[in-house]
């Protein structure tokens, strides 16, 4: 075997563990970036940017530490950086009818099959969405670290290494983040904090 | 513990991020006052239906990515520089030989320094081992001119003008499977291959 068999045999190692860990994770990976972007032509953007830009910089990537948390913080970088500069995220109501391109009036947003299994049903779709609003309303930073808390479940101190802030930031954009949001439902549906009303 | 500061650290307190001490101070704060304990349960209710949000699913399944990725970006740089790294015991034998080779010459050199230092204090018999510490111990040896200290090499007066000392070839690494790029700004995606085993 010649040593540029070798050096092909490597790169299609490299290529295949890289196919591997984006068929493992492309899922969750997408619903960061659904609840990032708030819908699902940005969320599909941005997802696949991000793993082209991990794919370009796969050779830093230290295998000691999982896999989502190197990724998602390419992910919200990204996110941060390029939908900052773009300007306010444009936000899209789920039922309000659009012009869609081809001339067809009166077309609604579809949104990807939700699939909600039997535990969520508890909140119906009208709170979801306010939820999901609500989200959108929020300043990217805040929201980038409820979501990483609340969505994906990370530590304070993960996220803070995530996104490159200390623990004392991550801990006050969470606390804003989820006041602002709270304030938000509230307004569109108090009786979610009634008192008994969840479980 | 007011309920300023209690406020302030609600969702930390939910997520249990506080200290031991900390978690106990404001569960207790919570208790007493009606305000915050209200604050904290609309925090806790919020957080609850972050939770529940569910996991959406894309149209477009993980294959679309994997084909911008091949589209969009040459593989990574290490994919094909296999790096070869020296045995830890090489860096050791390499210090080794040095230390020896620093030995051998310092006691090459002792007879010269001993017969220039006894002229001037031959009363002693405090001999000096090398010839770096030599120098040390008598500035006017220090600052003397010594052509055959240290440089077995010929330096050449310019080494820059003369070409003769430097290697006219590169250096290859048998390992890498392409030639080094000489020229970087006229780089082709695809690295230029050789047949190695030729």
């Amino acid at each position: 075997m010649t040593h540029t068999a070798v050096a092909y045999r490597m790169e299609d190692r490299l290529q295949r563990e890289f196919d591997e860990l984006v068929y493992r994770h492309y899922q969750q990976a997408y619903n960061t970036a659904y609840r990032l972007t708030g819908n699902a032509a940005d969320a599909e953007d941005l997802v696949q940017e991000a793993f082209v830009r991990a794919y370009r910089f796969f050779d830093r990537y230290d295998r000691s530490m999982p896999f989502m948390n190197w990724f998602n913080r390419i992910l919200t970088n990204l996110y941060i950086d390029e939908y900052r500069r773009r300007g306010r995220l444009r936000t899209v109501s789920i039922d309000e009818t659009f012009n869609a391109e081809d001339g067809e009036e009166g077309a609604t947003l579809d949104l990807p099959d939700t699939q909600p299994n039997p535990l969520e049903l508890a909140l119906n779709n009208e709170y979801l969405e306010a939820i999901h609003e609500g989200l959108q309303h929020l300043p990217s930073e805040f929201r980038a670290a409820v979501v990483l808390a609340d969505l994906e479940g990370y530590s304070y101190e993960e996220i803070a290494e995530i996104m490159g802030t200390s623990i004392g930031t991550v801990r006050s954009r969470i606390h804003r983040g989820r006041k602002q949001l709270r304030d938000y439902i509230k307004k569109r549906h108090p009786n979610l904090f009634e008192r008994g009303d969840l479980k | 513990m007011n309920c300023r500061y209690v406020q302030s650290r609600l969702s930390a307190y939910l997520d249990f991020e506080l200290s031991g001490v900390e978690q106990q101070l404001i569960r207790s704060h919570l208790e007493q006052c009606i305000e915050c304990s209200e604050e904290f349960e609309s925090l806790r209710r919020t957080k609850e239906l972050l939770r529940q949000m569910p996991v959406v699913a894309s149209r477009s399944g993980p294959e679309q990515v994997l084909l911008r990725v091949r589209q969009a970006t040459p593989p990574p740089r290490r994919a094909i520089d296999i790096t070869w790294r020296a045995p830890r015991w090489w860096q050791f034998a390499g210090g080794l030989a040095l230390a020896t080779a620093f030995m051998f010459w310092s006691r090459f050199h002792e007879g010269i320094s001993h017969t220039q230092g006894t002229e001037s204090s031959s009363t002693t018999n405090f001999t000096v081992s090398s010839p770096i510490l030599n120098s040390i111990s008598s500035p006017e040896l220090f600052s003397s001119y010594r052509p055959n200290s240290l440089f077995w090499i010929r330096r050449s007066a310019n080494p820059v003008t003369e070409p003769m000392l430097l290697p006219s070839v590169s250096y290859t690494d048998p390992m890498l499977g392409y030639q080094p790029v000489s020229d970087w700004n006229g780089i082709a995606a695809e690295p230029k291959m050789i047949d190695v085993s030729r």
